[in-house]
Parts: structure tokens; C-alpha cells; sequence
């Protein structure tokens, strides 16, 4: 059955209902046609029969009547009044009694036939009795018959007695008769009333039959719906999972694809899908993650930006503050240029002056130089007569020490004397303290001498020196006269370029009032360019996140 | 540029008078100047000489310097001081003798002071300077570095020659080590 199509099934189910419902509608108007058949046949047999059975009431009600009257004749008969022929009543009578006759063996003909095909074995068993009753019932008329014969015999002759000892009999018979005949009635009225029960329980029959029919074909029905249902909706619910889970995001799966019917393409075509879901979720996890790694290095390229824009807006202000200090700082140099220029023309008049002066410098140097060299004739000479005073000074420390010797010997020539020695050791004490005086004189004089011959000795060399500086300055005073000469041309030149400084630095504040403008609109675009770079910011972070959203909605595809 | 000290040159020569005038006031003094040297001079050889105790222990030294060493000779024993007399070595002399030298005539040997106290290292300065003293039979010289002067002192000022080598008989105050001269010359040319 799996290998069947779907349409196939559901045709095949949707048959199968149908032939189920057919047929079970056919069972029940062929139930319902034997329902009429069997109640008409009931209605017309017991009909008939009962029809019967009036006629052979009625025909007895006439007998007896008939057996009356001939009892009312005999009766008149024997008062002389004659009312009729007796002979003619019984003549009626007997055709009353034939017509009876034959109308019970046509009873007992038809409950037998009746018997034959009855519809069910209780009607045939009360078919039977009927028959029986019907059979009795002659036997009954045909014993009455022999005594009402006599009766009218006995009528015919005005036998009253006989007639009226006989009475008994007859009425007995008849009542046995009518008996039966009642019996007969009762019989079939219990065949109606049992036809009438027969019928209803063939209708209950029927009707549960249908109603059986109808369980048994819902049930099928309901059987092959839940079989098609089954053989459909169970893989459809695995495919309802599978297509849960990729829907999901688990793209890891496959769908089971071993069916040959729809389902089975439908597998198929499912596990196509899922590979293309796959290579699109691959792909956009790839894209996904490029373009985060692009929307990130936007991002910090942005903020570089903005960081590097803000940078310049403050460098350009610099700049901007920059310029107009140049700017103050150009028209000041044009005013120091012109005044400048003013002083290098007055400087030119003022270097031939210094020109002069510094020829006069270099004559004076020479009269310094001849006055300095005679300075330190004189200083040599007073140096000899240093050496002089120094010999002076050494032959008196030698007569010190002499003295101081004297004084010495005096002294112990003095202890020697004794007591008499005694004042000339005084003397000789005396002596020794003047020859130590005179000794420690010529020792300051020495060093005064000293100092004087050192300072003669540094007179003559700052002499000497002054003497090469005085030439020195002799040569400086020519290289000046050279370099004022040099510095006359070059203020000359100086004046000329000055004067194009000036003319110069205008035109420069021209191109700095330019600048000034060009770094003003530089800052204006500058802080556009950080607004603009403020919102492209803003849209990267956005897009940052919006890739990062991507990327964890691309994430939840399991590859 | 250098700035010169600017020079008073009319200082400068008032200066050079008045040096000139003050080396001629001190070559010829004055008569104020010449009374008043010679009134202190008078003052201080007019004082009476200071009392000095009679005292046995109270000894006049002749104080003389070996290299930094001071010492002293008493002043009995010394005839005469020679200031760098012509001394003649004396061949196969012992070491101690430095030589000899004539005096008045006559031949005195001269010792070498520091060999013998020992001190031969000691270098002999330029000066040389000669004591001579009277011995038991003669006059004998004692070579020395410099002498330094005359002094008295008392017992007072003696100091015990404890420690000392035997021909020191005492140290004065002053650090003075005053020589037995006999003992000095018995040990050393025993």
C-alpha cells in the first residue's frame, strides 16, 4: 500500500465509501420492498379469510334464520294460516349450507396454500390450526346439516313435539358449529394480530439491518479514512518536523526520501531545498561575517575619521590663529622694514663719520704704543736699581749677623768674668737684641724688595702686552676701516632690499588675508565634515549592528 | 668689550709725593723722632733687672738646635762660639771627629755633635756653627746646626730625664735637653 499513489489511495477509499454506500442503500429498498410485499401479502390474506368468515356468519345467521322461520311456518300452519311453502325454506337453507360448505373448504384451500409459502413457521403453525378449525367447521355443519333436515321434515309434518324434544340437539350443534366457526374467526384475528407483529418485527429486522448496514459502512468508511489518513499524514508529520526543524535553522538533517509516491518526491524536493537552504545560509553566514568584519573596520575607520576630523578642525584653528598672528606679524614687519630702512639711511651717513674715527683710532694707537715702549725703558731701569738696593741689604744683614755673633761671645766672655761680668753680659744682651733687629729689617726689606721687583716684573709684561694689544687694536682699527667700508655697500644693498621687504610684505598680507579666507572655509568644511562624519558614525555603528543581528540571525542556520 | 678701571692719573702722582717725601722723612730723621727713639730706649735700660733668686738650682744653658732637636750645654763650660771656621778633616780619625780648627793660634779638634748623639743621618746645613768649650786638659769645639741664644733656668722648670738616654741630665719646660758633656764623651769614645 506504500508503494500506492496518493491518488490512487484516496480514489480506491473514496470508491470503496461509495460502493459501501450503494450497496447498503440497495440492501434497505430491497429490505423495504419485501417489507411492502410481506405486509400486503398479510393484509390481503387475512383480508380474504376474514372476508370468508364474515360470508360464512352471515350464511349461518340466514340458516338459523331460515330454521326460525320454518318453526314460525309450522307454527301459523297449525293456526290455518298458511304463510308459505316450508319446502322452499329448506331448499334456502341447503343453498345457505353449500354456500357455507364450499366457502370453508375454500378457507381450508387457501390456509393451505397459505401454509405453503407462509412468510414466517408461526403463521404457517397458525395457518394450520386455521385449516384445522376450518376442517372441524364442516364436519360441524355437516353433522347439523343431517339434523336440521329433520327439522324441516319434522316441519313439513308439524311434529311439534318431535320438533321441540329435538331442539336441543340442533341448537347444540349449531352452537358447536358456531363455536368453531368463532374459533375459526378468533384463529384469524390472532393471525392478524400475529401478521401485524410478524410485520413489525420484520421492520425492526430491517430497520436494524439498515441500521447495521449504515454502522458497518461508516465504519469502513471511518476505517479506510483513518487508513488513508494514516498512510498521508505520518510522514507528512515527519515532514512537518523536519520542515519545524529548518525552520528552525537545523539544516543538518535530511528528509527520509525511500517512498516512491508523492511523499516521497516531496522528500525529495525537501532535501533539494534544504541543500539550497544550506548554500544560501553558508553564503550569507560568509556575507554576514564580511560584512561585520567590513561594518567593524568601517566603524573604526569612521571613528579614525572623526577622531582625524576633529584633529583638523583644531589644527585649522591653530592654523587660523596662526595666520593672523602672521598676519599681525607681516604688517609689523613692513613697519620694522620701513623703519629699518629709515635707520640704514641714517646708519650709511653715520659709517663715513666711524671711517674718520677709526683712521684718527689708528693713529692714536700709534702715539700709545711709542709712550708705552718709553714706560717700560723706565721701568727696566728702575729694576737695576732694585739690584742695587738688594746688595745694600745683603752686605747689612751680614753685618747683623756679625754683630749677633759678637753679642754671643760677649756674653760668654761675660759668664766666664763671674760676678764681674755681670753688667757687660747687660751690654752684650743689649748688643745681641739690636743685632736681631737689624736682622729682621733687612728680612722685611728683603721682601719689600720682593714685592717690588715682582711688580716691576708683571709692570714690564702688562707693558709688553699693552703694546701688542695697542697693535693689535692698530690692525683691528684697519680691519674696521675695511669692514665699515664693507658695512657702508652692504647697508646701501640693505636699504634697496629693505625697500623690497616693504613692498614685499604687502603683497604677502594680501596672500595672508587669502590664506586667512581659504583656512576660514577650510574650517567651515571641516566641521561639516565632522557632522557628516558624526551621522556616518552613527550609520556604522548601525550597520554594525545591524550585521551583528545579521550574523546571530544567519547564526541560528546549523549547517 | 672690557672696561678699563678709568685711572686718576692726579692721585696717582699726589700718591708718588707723598711716597717719596715718607722714604726721605725715614733716612733723615727728624730731632722729634731721633728723641723719641732714644727715650725708649733709655726707659727700657733704666729698669732694674729683674730680681733673680740666688739659687743653686738656677742654671744659665747655651740653647742650640741639631735639625729640629733643641739642646742645651751649660754656659760654664762654653770659651767661645765660632761662626763657619775653616775646619780640616784629620785622616784615620774616628767618625765622631769632624776635624780641626785653629784658634788664637792653637789646634782644637772638633766633634761632630749629631754622630754623637747618634743622629748620623743628619745632613749638615749650610751654616755650620762651631762652640768651643773647656775641657779637663783643653779647649775642645762641638759642631752644631744653629744656636739659638742664652737661658736661665730654674729647678722649677726642670723635668725628670726619665726615659731619656743617660748623658741627658734633664729636659726643661721648653723641651731643652740639657747634655752632661763629660758623660756624652765617656760613652761614646770609651
Amino acid at each position: 500500500m506504500n508503494n500506492m499513489r496518493i491518488g490512487t489511495r484516496i480514489l480506491l477509499g473514496f470508491g470503496m465509501v461509495v460502493a459501501l454506500t450503494v450497496g447498503m442503500g440497495l440492501y434497505a429498498l430491497k429490505q423495504q420492498a419485501n417489507v411492502r410485499k410481506f405486509s400486503s401479502e398479510i393484509d390481503t390474506r387475512d383480508a380474504r379469510i376474514l372476508d370468508t368468515l364474515r360470508q360464512i356468519a352471515g350464511a349461518e345467521g340466514r340458516m338459523r334464520a331460515l330454521r326460525g322461520h320454518a318453526m314460525v311456518y309450522h307454527l301459523l300452519a297449525r293456526q290455518r294460516t298458511p304463510v308459505g311453502d316450508p319446502k322452499t325454506l329448506q331448499q334456502e337453507w341447503m343453498q345457505s349450507r353449500n354456500q357455507n360448505l364450499r366457502l370453508l373448504s375454500e378457507l381450508d384451500a387457501s390456509a393451505a396454500a397459505y401454509e405453503r409459502d407462509a412468510v414466517s413457521p408461526l403463521r404457517k403453525a397458525q395457518w394450520r390450526r386455521i385449516q384445522t378449525a376450518a376442517r372441524e367447521s364442516q364436519d360441524a355443519l355437516r353433522a347439523l346439516t343431517g339434523e336440521a333436515e329433520m327439522q324441516f321434515e319434522l316441519a313439513t309434518r308439524t311434529d311439534l313435539s318431535e320438533m321441540t324434544r329435538r331442539l336441543p340437539v340442533i341448537e347444540k350443534l349449531r352452537e358447536t358449529f358456531e363455536s368453531k366457526i368463532m374459533e375459526a374467526q378468533r384463529l384469524t384475528e390472532e393471525q392478524v394480530a400475529l401478521g401485524r407483529s410478524e410485520i413489525d418485527g420484520y421492520f425492526d429486522e430491517t430497520r436494524n439491518s439498515v441500521a447495521a448496514a449504515v454502522v458497518l459502512a461508516a465504519l469502513l468508511g471511518i476505517l479506510l479514512t483513518i487508513l488513508i489518513q494514516r498512510s498521508i499524514t505520518g510522514p507528512l508529520d515527519v515532514f512537518m518536523r523536519f520542515v519545524e526543524q529548518v525552520g528552525h535553522g537545523d539544516l543538518t538533517k535530511e528528509a527520509p526520501a525511500s517512498r516512491a509516491d508523492e511523499l516521497g518526491d516531496l522528500a525529495r524536493s525537501l532535501n533539494q531545498m534544504v541543500v539550497g537552504l544550506k548554500d544560501v545560509a553558508s553564503q550569507a553566514r560568509r556575507m554576514a561575517e564580511d560584512l561585520g568584519a567590513a561594518t567593524a573596520e568601517i566603524l573604526a575607520s569612521t571613528q579614525q575619521q572623526a577622531a582625524s576630523t576633529a584633529e583638523q578642525a583644531a589644527a585649522v584653528q591653530q592654523a587660523n590663529a596662526t595666520m593672523s598672528q602672521i598676519t599681525q606679524a607681516g604688517s609689523q614687519i613692513s613697519d620694522r622694514a620701513r623703519q629699518v630702512a629709515a635707520s640704514a639711511e641714517a646708519t650709511s651717513g653715520a659709517s663715513s663719520a666711524g671711517l674718520q674715527s677709526v683712521q684718527n683710532t689708528a693713529l692714536t694707537m700709534e702715539r700709545i704704543r711709542e709712550q708705552a715702549e718709553a714706560v717700560a725703558d723706565n721701568v727696566i731701569a728702575l729694576s737695576e736699581k732694585t739690584q742695587a738696593i738688594g746688595e745694600i741689604i745683603s752686605t747689612v744683614n751680614d753685618i747683623a749677623e756679625q754683630s749677633h755673633l759678637l753679642a754671643l761671645n760677649a756674653a760668654i766672655e761675660a759668664a766666664a768674668a763671674g760676678e764681674h761680668g755681670r753688667s757687660f753680659s747687660v751690654v752684650a744682651s743689649e748688643m745681641k737684641n739690636l743685632a736681631d733687629q737689624s736682622k729682621q729689617a733687612t728680612v722685611q726689606v728683603r721682601s719689600i724688595l720682593g714685592d717690588i721687583q715682582k711688580a716691576i716684573n708683571s709692570s714690564v709684561m702688562l707693558t709688553e702686552e699693552a703694546v701688542k694689544r695697542v697693535e693689535s687694536g692698530r690692525q683691528q682699527a684697519g680691519s674696521a676701516d675695511r669692514a665699515i667700508r664693507a658695512l657702508t655697500d652692504n647697508i646701501e644693498e640693505s636699504v634697496r632690499a629693505f625697500q623690497q621687504i616693504v613692498a614685499g610684505s604687502s603683497q604677502q598680507q594680501i596672500g595672508f588675508e587669502q590664506v586667512t579666507q581659504a583656512f576660514r572655509s577650510i574650517g567651515v568644511a571641516t566641521q561639516q565634515t565632522a557632522t557628516s562624519t558624526r551621522q556616518s558614525e552613527k550609520a556604522a555603528a548601525n550597520l554594525n549592528s545591524l550585521a551583528q543581528q545579521l550574523r546571530a540571525v544567519v547564526e541560528r542556520y546549523r549547517i | 668689550m672690557r672696561k678699563y678701571r678709568e685711572i686718576d692719573w692726579a692721585a696717582t702722582r699726589r700718591q708718588l709725593e707723598r711716597s717719596r717725601e715718607a722714604v726721605e722723612r725715614s733716612l733723615e730723621p727728624d730731632a722729634e723722632k731721633v728723641a723719641a727713639i732714644l727715650r725708649a730706649r733709655a726707659e727700657r735700660l733704666a729698669q732694674p733687672p729683674a730680681a733673680e733668686p740666688q739659687e743653686d738650682q738656677e742654671s744659665t744653658v747655651l740653647v742650640f738646635q741639631l735639625g729640629e732637636d733643641r739642646y742645651g750645654i751649660d754656659l760654664e763650660r762654653v770659651t767661645q762660639v765660632i761662626s763657619n771656621p775653616p775646619c780640616a778633616p784629620v785622616p784615620g780619625a774616628p767618625e765622631q771627629l769632624a776635624g780641626v780648627i785653629q784658634v788664637r793660634g792653637e789646634i782644637r779638634p772638633v766633634w761632630d755633635t749629631a754622630r754623637l748623639l747618634g743622629r748620623a743621618d743628619d745632613a749638615a746645613g749650610d751654616s755650620v756653627q762651631v762652640l768651643l768649650l773647656n775641657g779637663k786638659r783643653r779647649e775642645f769645639g762641638l759642631r752644631v746646626d744653629r744656636i739659638e741664644g742664652i737661658s736661665r733656668f730654674r729647678a722649677g722648670e726642670r723635668r725628670a730625664a726619665q726615659g731619656q738616654p743617660g748623658y741627658v741630665r734633664y729636659v726643661t719646660e721648653d723641651l731643652v735637653a740639657v747634655v752632661d758633656l763629660e758623660e756624652l764623651l765617656k760613652q761614646t769614645l770609651s
